[in-house]
């Protein structure tokens, strides 16, 4: 009864703020074999976007076996014991469905945004790839040369593709993120499917998966039909769901404390292009500095109003300029900082430019500032609210990093409560101490090092 | 003995029976059990929980008070409202010689000041409120948008008035401009997709059409460009008479009429550029080549296609969806990634457009691979023509379009830009309505009509790598 009254009272006291506070309207439960379910609601059109996490992705690959999370992730669309080869496909068309997937350095997701009425069938085939993977010698061949030529396709074709895995190589050095989420070539093609299995075996389960329905659906229907298509399979310890101190050490690259400098010249490179990454705190690290760094990084190149547009780019010193933070990681956060520089200029005096003005930046933040940038972020929230395959993108990946829904809708508070002291001595420490590369981007005959007069 | 052997033989034979049905039993009930642990897809479908159910949020056409006629879907779920617009003739294609690049960066301009605001004071008025704005370049049309949080409709919609009406185009900012766009073709020529379709346009279009243009202008037209250029761009491009409005969201049509006249009213009567005529494109099937060190060939197609508002437009559009259109169960796709293996991606998509009807489609893979694939397309696009579809595969694409229809209202963004769709495509009002009757209606000899009739010639072929190992076309 006490405790009634006490929970009536603080509800009075804090509704007015959880009204404003609250990101989308969420709510979420568990099956006794693990699985986290979180039903997002927009009533707008009768769909639904179903996507399914894993908390698994190319950093958990064994060493040697680059590229077999990606390859499962294909293999998941070759067949079941229950939907034999491209069935999966082929029902997912007839139901109308946009069915994909896609697999990063931290998470594998499968997602189908289909009519409401479909949901139940998205359903069932979901979960029956969960568990009942079965695909054909023949599929995994085929399969392991289409992963081939996606690679090649996606870097081999591109010299800014390839710049960034170099880059990423010397950004994380020893850790696990400095590895291509495709694999190597080598790797790729010497993938067995004994390989795959195991890796499936290991890390697909309700308990290393998070389920977001996002769309025309209440809880109460939500919890009826993951109940009916998950709520038989197995329990199963996840491997990946260590302590979580063994995870951050596996996955640190700050106890390097490298800076790199490095260039890559290409024969198809028109105009030199300059990049500085840092590895700084990712939200799961500290929650503080990472709300801080986000409002950083929208004030130093977050739109055509930022410090680099204004200092560099509006004023006629660097072609292009832009900044950006990358905070969704179960290892540390990446925070960039990049340029074109102009035709007359060489890539080192940019470089410089660019040093100077994350520097001055920093110098220049003032409360006013600070306020406003947070204004510009907030001001945005509400569009989260609109598409709902957006809504499951940020919550679903937020969630598979293990934060409760009351952390989630805490955004706004947390954008809110950032100071322009925060902000300073993240940046200040991210400038002096953080592990970081600084890379060139230049046509096969650029003289990078050219002393001009300025 | 006797009896009692008579006897056992019958209790035997009885026995037997029992062990038999036993069996049956058996049998059909490990039958049974094997069919509950498979998916039977159409009978979850059919007990599903979730019934359909339509959206019914329905457009309306409205005359504002000034008489300018838009769209609306009013939808009060999420407080935004988005207006969506095009002005048609007054893309790239309509710049004049030594003017190209024009277009494009006038509309990149439209939102770098106005009025009195500056680029900075203009910007930061759009960002603090949350308003997103932006104008596109297309070929033809000048596309663009407005999406804002409810309560900050009002600045929205001044600004878009201002940037319409009164841009400011400062000196400054168009030499940041002119840099940012020669940069972004020294960009383009890194990307071998991008050098293929340039070339590509050239091959199909003619090279002196004004759609084989590159899309960025020309250097030394872009660096030419004044301020007093855009201004004429504008006042000759951004008329009434060539204006599509669709509004959708949080607004009542009161307020969006009231919006719409706040913002387009001032407008020019009429668009003073000159109808391009439609390029004279030759079918006849061809392969090119462009020479370049790249890790895989990458190849571009086209065939001619139909127009958006043609009779045969759906039996074309579901024929396609069969062929390249529909993804991983595409006729190419399986043959030449899922079984094959050969390439990550082939595909075959429909431009609409009423002066360039095309079916065009792409595939990269390896350059070992690139005559296999080539082989297949060429096998594939024959057989298609003189066999058509199953009618199971009709059936398939037609559950794919009826199933999927309400997707596309996911975003308050994108029910305006389907209004201004709907209207330039000349669809009408009940468009949404009449959808789903005009799929069902299509007959499988429809459809191979359409197969026969767009697959008959062999694309024409353009590809970008090492080497010029193209399948002999025998």
């Amino acid at each position: 009864m006490k405790k009634t009254i006490y929970l009536i009272v603080l509800y009075v006291l804090f509704f007015p703020l959880l009204a404003w506070a609250e990101l989308l309207p969420m709510e979420e439960f568990s099956l006794p074999n693990g699985l986290r379910v979180i039903v997002i609601s927009n009533h707008k059109a009768p769909i639904v976007k179903q996507m399914l996490w894993y908390k698994v992705g190319s950093i958990d690959e064994p060493v040697g076996k680059g590229g077999v999370a990606h390859l499962l992730e294909h293999l998941m669309f070759r067949g079941t014991k229950n939907i034999p080869d491209s069935g999966f496909n082929e029902i997912v068309a007839r139901h109308g469905a946009d069915s994909n997937a896609f697999t990063s350095t931290d998470f594998t997701a499968y997602h189908e945004l289909s009519d409401i009425s479909r949901l139940e069938v998205m359903m069932a085939l979901e979960a029956d790839r969960m568990v009942n993977l079965e695909f054909e010698p023949e599929a995994f061949k085929a399969e392991r040369q289409i992963v081939f030529q996606e690679r090649k396709q996606r870097i081999d074709n591109n010299p800014t593709a390839q710049f960034g895995e170099l880059l990423n190589t010397m950004l994380w050095q020893k850790s696990p993120y400095a590895r291509p989420v495709t694999g190597t070539e080598e790797e790729i093609l010497n993938l067995t499917p004994a390989d795959v299995r195991s890796f499936y075996q290991t890390y697909y389960s309700p308990a290393n998966a998070v389920l977001v329905l996002s769309g025309d659906i209440n809880l109460t229907e939500a919890q009826i039909l993951v109940q009916k298509y998950f709520g038989s399979i197995t329990k199963k310890t996840p491997k990946s769901d260590k302590d979580d101190a063994d995870e951050r050490e596996r996955l640190s690259a700050g106890k390097y404390h490298t800076t790199v400098q490095m260039q890559m010249r290409h024969p198809e490179v028109r105009t030199p292009r300059v990049v500085r990454q840092y590895l700084v705190p990712s939200l799961k690290e500290d929650v503080r500095k990472a709300y801080a760094l986000m409002v950083f990084a929208q004030y130093l190149g977050g739109g055509d109003s930022s410090f680099l547009n204004k200092e560099l780019v509006l004023s006629g010193r660097v072609a292009a300029a832009a900044a950006s933070y990358s905070l969704l990681s179960r290892g540390a956060g990446v925070f960039a900082v990049s340029a074109v520089p102009m035709r007359a200029q060489t890539a080192l005096k940019t470089e410089t430019l660019l040093s100077q003005a994350v520097q001055q930046a920093m110098n220049a933040l003032d409360k006013e500032s600070t306020e406003k940038e947070k204004q510009k972020i907030l001001s945005g929230l509400v569009y989260i609210k609109d598409n709902p395959s957006d809504a499951a993108m940020l919550v679903g990946q937020m969630a598979a990093l293990g934060f409760s829904l009351a952390d989630i809708n805490a955004y706004e508070d947390n954008i809110r409560q950032v100071t322009t002291e925060e902000i300073k001595t993240i940046v200040l420490d991210m400038i002096e101490n953080a592990p970081s590369v600084t890379g060139f981007l230049l046509p096969a005959e650029y003289a990078a090092t050219t002393t001009e007069n300025d | 003995m006797f009896k009692a052997s008579l006897k056992n033989k019958w209790l035997t034979a009885l026995a037997n029976i029992a062990v038999l049905a036993v069996l049956i039993c058996a049998v059909r009930t490990a039958w049974l059990v094997y069919h509950q642990q498979g998916l039977d897809v159409d009978k979850i479908f059919a007990e599903s929980m979730l019934k359909e159910k339509s959206f019914t949020k329905m457009p309306v056409e409205i005359k504002t008070p000034l008489g300018i006629n838009f769209w609306l879907i009013e939808d009060h779920t999420v407080p935004i409202v988005a207006v969506s617009f095009i002005f048609e003739r007054a893309g790239r294609a309509y710049d004049p010689d030594k003017k190209t690049g024009r277009a494009l960066i006038a509309a990149n301009m439209l939102v770098y000041g106005a009025g009195s605001r500056d680029r900075q004071d203009f910007q930061e008025m759009l960002e603090l409120n949350g308003i997103r704005m932006g104008f596109s370049a297309g070929r033809e049309d000048l596309s663009g948008m407005v999406i804002t949080p409810t309560v900050n409709q009002s600045t929205a919609f001044t600004l878009l008035r201002d940037a319409l009406t009164s841009p400011r185009f400062d000196l400054a900012d168009l030499r940041v401009e002119q840099t940012q766009s020669a940069e972004a073709l020294q960009i383009q020529q890194e990307n071998p997709s991008s050098v293929l379709n340039l070339a590509f346009a050239k091959e199909i279009f003619g090279a002196e059409h004004p759609f084989a243009r590159n899309p960025l202008g020309k250097e030394e037209d872009i660096f030419n460009l004044t301020a007093e250029d855009l201004y004429d761009w504008l006042k000759s491009s951004l008329a009434k008479d060539v204006l599509i409005i669709g509004v959708a969201g949080d607004i009542t049509p009161e307020a969006a009429a009231s919006a719409v006249d706040g913002i387009f009213a001032a407008l020019p009567e009429h668009n003073a550029n000159k109808d391009i005529q439609s390029p004279d494109i030759k079918f006849e099937p061809r392969v090119k080549h462009l020479e370049r060190d790249t890790a895989q060939t990458i190849a571009v197609f086209a065939a001619a296609g139909t127009e958006r508002f043609a009779p045969d437009f759906y039996p074309l559009y579901m024929a396609n969806h069969v062929f390249g259109g529909s993804g991983l169960t595409s006729r190419l796709s399986l043959k030449a990634r899922e079984k094959e293996g050969l390439t990550y991606g082939i595909y075959t998509y429909l431009s609409t457009d009423e002066k360039t009807p095309l079916i065009l489609g792409q595939f990269s893979a390896t350059p070992e691979n690139y005559p296999l694939l080539q082989k297949i397309l060429q096998e594939e696009w024959q057989a298609f023509a003189r066999n058509g579809l199953t009618p199971e595969e009709l059936e398939t694409a037609r559950n794919y379009l009826l199933a999927s229809y309400n997707l596309r209202f996911d975003s308050v963004a994108g029910l305006a830009d389907m209004l201004t769709a709907m209207q330039k495509y000349r669809l009408g009002l009940d468009f949404l309505q009449k959808r789903n009757d005009y799929v069902r209606a299509v007959t499988l000899e429809q459809v191979n009509a359409a197969a026969a009739k767009y697959f008959s010639v062999q694309p024409v072929e353009m590809h970008i790598g090492q080497g010029n190992n193209m399948a002999k076309d025998d």
